[in-house]
């Protein structure tokens, strides 16, 4: 009798020298992240959770945004380029509607009512018109190759864009707007935080929760996983996978909408090509986290927006803190292609 | 689905397209070509973004001047025309349209002088390429390109590196960045008596410039510079950059550049982070006037802007020229002038008038007027600044130093005081 082979799965592949240098490499540029983290909050503290509090602020944005992109992702694995210029559309729309049209400049109830009405508009337009771009324009392009949907995404970006500079927009020039809170803020110890900041992560957080439950514990989200995996197959299991694909880009418009307002709200500037940047940080946010997962997007929207804050208060400076997040995330997709928080795939894009 | 999303896309498409060919050319509104009767005088100002409403004033300010000479220099009829040098997608004055713009007034044969630019940086990419005009060097007048290098020694190879045919074509009726930059620090030192400043720039060729020569003073003087650091136009906010700056502790920020820069939102977050400008005080160039958006935050209250030349409401206090101009102004358009750079447009405009009528009708010529010989003087009688301008032939300069100091006070820049320059 011959021994019985070894199913090919549990021969464990030896790592070569270059592999072992590499992640040892990698762990010793984390550690030294962390010693100097860990020296800057000793040397500073109050600075330190000052930096924090503003990162975590602009972090919670990023988060947001990020989630209605990997949203997307998650069910029909489309980069929407075009999400961060909804979302400047968004953010335009509900600054037309909260200040232009009721001038909501200070905490009363007839504010709280504008910026309501402004969350519900922003949010409704935002979806409508990302239903519309997958009904005009992804959905006929379902079967062709990656690369045309893609495309269509980037010119969709430029025809928001078009939009947003528009002079009943936000024109060619940086626009202020007027907000509920203004610059107001309370402190802890020395430490100031701006009610905004508390505000946006009273909102971020539970939209985490309500996306997760909503994907994994619903009869939609189980048609949703359904679709991802396999859109032939969910058709044959009775699942309308145009139907299921439109929702999600109502999800997705919402969350840009949801997004826009607060962003609006908390920082009080457009202009019509922010949604380029901070499309950009979303996305790597949520490449950052693991694409297609809803977590990752978040975590990764955190640490960026920290990481950022850092940076510019204790690091290299202003001017460098885009090359400083994506030195760290082409350094994570290095050692770790998947993300922080995704799960290991063979082929993606 | 099929052919109405279809028809829809094409009509949409088709829009675009229409759209897209109606915005971008300028009219050609030159008159009769060369030789002729009729000379061209181009302004070079950004149009559109932050500073369109200034720019677009400044361009009626020189019409409602060239009407009150009855668009006439010497035996030449006079015609301006408007250029832009600023982009919808930019917002702001773009290098790669001023390089075109460069090309065109090259290119015009009845162009004989170009009025600007607004902005140092497209100052810098025009000069050369007028300078060496085949049939010039063609004469450039800037009534707000304040940086040193353009006209004195500042960075390796300034000021020849704008005139590489070797003789100078580059003028202005302003003062210069060395000199804003240096009153601007002995009136932080001397009136507002602060001890530690912290400089941000805007990382363009102006903004740069007008930071370091406010350090060079403000070191001179005595005030500790903590340090001279460019920001991040796109960045989201400022919030954690002036956290940075509160642990320093200054009490006073210097700003070098201009407001299109993301100013808004870095003037929020000054505010909202270090406090009003009265408990840190805040300091801005000239980059910082004349922008209606700026004036409408009420953050700008207590902002201290410098600028270099005397402000509009002085101007017309002190009656003669200008003040007549400005009445002029008001009747034709309804309102004062929004930028105090309005009145020194006319006066660059002067200085080529006064050009025109000693010349042949050439660029050439017209070049040679302010360049060779005594140069150009505008009487004070009649110069729209209220002062004798006089640009010495050896360098391009003004010989009027004036800076102002201004506060924001009620949605409104008025004038604090003429800040003394040695």
């Amino acid at each position: 009798m011959t021994t019985p082979a070894i199913a090919a799965s549990e021969v464990k592949p030896r790592r070569r020298p270059q592999e072992v240098a590499a992640n040892s490499l990698g762990l010793l540029l984390l550690a030294a992240v962390g010693i100097w983290l860990v020296y800057e909050l000793v040397a500073h503290p109050q600075q330190f959770a000052s930096l924090l509090v503003a990162g975590v602020g602009n972090g919670a944005l990023y988060a947001l945004i990020a989630l209605g992109y990997t949203m997307v992702y998650g069910i029909i694995e489309l980069i929407n380029f075009s999400h961060g210029d909804l979302f400047m559309l968004a953010t335009v729309l509900s600054g037309i509607v909260a200040a232009s049209w009721f001038s909501a400049d200070s905490f009363t109830i007839g504010a709280v009512g504008a910026v309501a009405l402004a969350l519900l508009i922003a949010i409704v337009v935002a979806a409508t018109v990302n239903v519309a771009a997958e009904r005009v324009a992804y959905r006929r392009l379902r079967r062709a190759p990656k690369l045309a949907p893609l495309i269509t995404a980037v010119g969709l970006s430029f025809m928001y864009q078009w939009v947003g500079q528009r002079n009943f927009m936000t024109g060619s020039a940086p626009k202020q707007w007027s907000t509920m809170f203004g610059n107001d803020s309370f402190s802890i110890g020395s430490v100031r935080v701006p009610y905004t900041t508390v505000v946006v992560l009273a909102v971020t957080v539970p939209l985490l929760l309500i996306m997760v439950y909503l994907v994994q514990r619903t009869r939609a989200g189980k048609a949703m996983r359904a679709v991802a995996q396999d859109q032939d197959a969910a058709r044959l299991m009775g699942i309308d996978v145009d139907r299921t694909i439109a929702f999600v880009f109502a999800l997705g418009g919402g969350l840009a909408g949801a997004a826009g307002l607060l962003y609006l709200q908390s920082v009080g500037t457009t202009n019509y090509n922010l949604g380029f940047r901070l499309g950009l940080i979303a996305f790597t946010a949520a490449v950052l986290g693991g694409i297609g997962n809803l977590q990752g997007a978040v975590l990764g929207g955190f640490l960026i927006g920290i990481l950022q804050s850092l940076n510019d208060g204790f690091l290299l400076g202003q001017q460098w803190s885009m090359t400083v997040v994506f030195t760290v995330l082409i350094l994570l997709m290095v050692f770790k292609p998947e993300g922080i928080l995704g799960t290991a795939t063979t082929e993606k894009v | 689905m099929g052919k109405p999303v279809r028809v829809f896309a094409i009509v949409a498409v088709a829009a675009l397209g229409i759209a897209a060919c109606g915005g971008g050319s300028d009219s050609d509104s030159s008159g009769s070509d060369g030789g002729g009767k009729t000379l061209v005088i181009a302004s070079e100002l950004p149009l559109q973004g932050s500073s369109a409403d200034a720019s677009t004033d400044t361009n009626n300010m020189i019409k409602v001047y060239l009407e009150s000479i009855g668009n006439k220099a010497g035996d030449y009829n006079i015609e301006l025309k408007e250029y832009d040098n600023s982009t919808a997608t930019a917002g702001q004055w773009d290098a790669a349209t001023c390089t075109a713009n460069a090309q065109k007034h090259v290119a015009a044969a009845n162009e004989v002088a170009v009025m600007g630019a607004y902005n140092s940086g497209c100052s810098k990419l025009l000069a050369p390429v007028l300078n060496q005009d085949p049939k010039g060097p063609m004469l450039e007048v800037s009534h707000a390109s304040t940086n040193t290098g353009l006209t004195k020694a500042a960075d390796p190879g300034e000021p020849e590196l704008y005139a590489p045919s070797g003789k100078k074509s580059f003028a202005r009726v302003t003062t210069t960045d060395d000199v804003q930059g240096t009153a601007a620090a002995d009136f932080a030192s001397e009136t507002l008596k602060v001890k530690k400043c912290y400089i941000l720039n805007d990382n363009q060729t102006y903004g740069q410039g007008i930071a370091k020569a406010f350090e060079a003073r403000a070191k001179e003087v005595g005030i500790e510079v903590v340090a001279n650091e460019p920001y991040d136009e796109k960045a989201t906010n400022y919030t954690a950059l002036f956290e940075k700056i509160k642990a320093t502790n200054p009490d006073c920020l210097y700003v070098g550049g201009i407001y299109d820069v993301n100013g808004g939102q870095l003037l929020k977050d000054k505010v909202s982070v270090l406090g009003d400008n009265e408990t840190v005080k805040m300091m801005a160039p000239d980059g910082w006037t004349g922008y209606p958006a700026l004036d409408a935050q009420k953050e700008s209250e207590g902002l201290y802007a410098t600028f270099t030349g005397l402000a509009t409401a002085q101007l017309e206090e002190q009656g003669g020229a200008a003040a007549a101009l400005l009445k002029a102004y008001q009747e034709k358009y309804g309102s004062a002038p929004r930028t105090n750079y309005a009145l020194y447009g006319a006066a660059a405009v002067q200085v080529i008038v006064e050009a025109i009528e000693k010349s042949d009708g050439t660029k050439k010529g017209v070049r040679d007027a302010v360049f060779e010989g005594e140069g150009i003087k505008v009487p004070a009688e009649e110069s729209a600044t209220g002062k004798e301008i006089v640009i010495d032939p050896a360098t391009g300069d003004t010989t009027a130093k004036d800076v102002s100091v201004l506060i924001g006070k009620d949605g409104k820049q008025t004038f604090v005081q003429a800040q003394a320059v040695e």
